[in-house]
């Protein structure tokens, strides 16, 4: 019976630390990341992790054969990713600032175009929010995963490894953030 | 560089890269994951995910069915398009994988799991080892 009573007050203290747990980590991952993978192929997202559980977002068209139309409703999609297909992620700490501005941005309408694809969008609002800025940019301008994939290796390369557990740690920008 | 500019450079990518309907394309099989199966002697429910792509996706299957195996083709196709495909996949939201793609193909005999196979009939690529059973 105690034993019970100490396996319910361990719970009961796990549960309050996860709930007291403030810390917001930003992932930005890509599955595509070495030169030789296509052009038009792979998928770049983002993950928020809050209260130690992890929500993943990403820009996809509305005819895509995966998803379902949504009208004018955002491009921004919840949950289709999932877990351990990224082969390039990195990871930063937010403050409660970053945070608030990374729900907001979360709400926003956007909208997947050819010239604004999921890299495009996970690349902007990387920078936006924590003023890091992985660039995407491949041939003619266009921003892909692959190449999305690629900076963030070299990032993780000459900055240090990142995890979700360990991320970097943004500097603030001024008092706009 | 004008959003009109891109747009005309990536037609002609696009174009030069002969992406259109009437090719079949497939998934290679170390670009599909979490291969699940449910088998019995009449059906087989298969789960998979692809390779996550913006302008791809998996319409469902192609099916080589002869007397000792059966092959499994997963296709591809390009985001926009409605390919023709034996078995259309159905798409399943999961919490921890994501979107999955659901078949069921109905057995004209049994097979063993060792018996069908993606893309190709060797032993790598046969469900029992690919599903990890």
């Amino acid at each position: 019976m105690s034993e019970l009573s100490l396996m319910e007050q361990l719970n009961r203290t796990r549960k309050n630390h996860i709930l007291n747990d403030k810390t917001v980590t930003l992932g930005v991952h890509s599955n595509s990341s070495s030169d030789n993978a296509p052009f038009v192929d792979g998928h770049a997202w983002i993950s928020v992790t809050k209260h130690r559980k992890t929500k993943f977002y990403g820009l996809w068209p509305d005819d895509h054969g995966m998803t379902k139309d949504n009208g004018k409703g955002s491009d921004i999609r919840v949950g289709l990713e999932g877990t351990m297909l990224a082969n390039a992620s990195r990871y930063y700490k937010l403050s409660s600032i970053q945070a608030l501005k990374l729900d907001q941005g979360l709400k926003r309408v956007v909208t997947w175009r050819y010239t604004n694809t999921c890299a495009s969008w996970a690349s902007e609002l990387l920078h936006e929010i924590t003023g890091v800025d992985i660039d995407a940019d491949d041939w003619a301008g266009f921003e892909t995963p692959r190449e999305l994939g690629k900076h963030i290796l070299a990032l993780e390369k000459s900055k240090g490894p990142t995890s979700k557990r360990s991320p970097a740690q943004p500097a603030l920008r001024g008092s706009s953030l | 560089m004008s959003m009109q500019f891109k747009a005309f450079i990536l037609l002609i990518l696009f174009s030069t890269l002969g992406c259109s309907a009437d090719k079949k394309m497939n998934y290679k099989t170390k670009k599909v994951f979490n291969i699940n199966y449910e088998l019995d002697d009449t059906k087989l429910k298969l789960s998979y995910k692809p390779f996550m792509a913006t302008l791809y996706y998996s319409p469902g299957v192609d099916i080589i069915e002869n007397d000792n195996e059966l092959i499994i083709i997963i296709r591809k196709c390009d985001y926009d398009e409605k390919c023709e495909v034996g078995i259309k996949s159905t798409s399943e939201l999961d919490p921890e994988l994501g979107i999955i793609n659901n078949i069921t193909i109905n057995l004209k005999k049994s097979f063993i799991a060792s018996q069908i196979f993606i893309n190709e009939p060797n032993k790598e690529n046969s469900l029992k080892v690919l599903s990890g059973t």
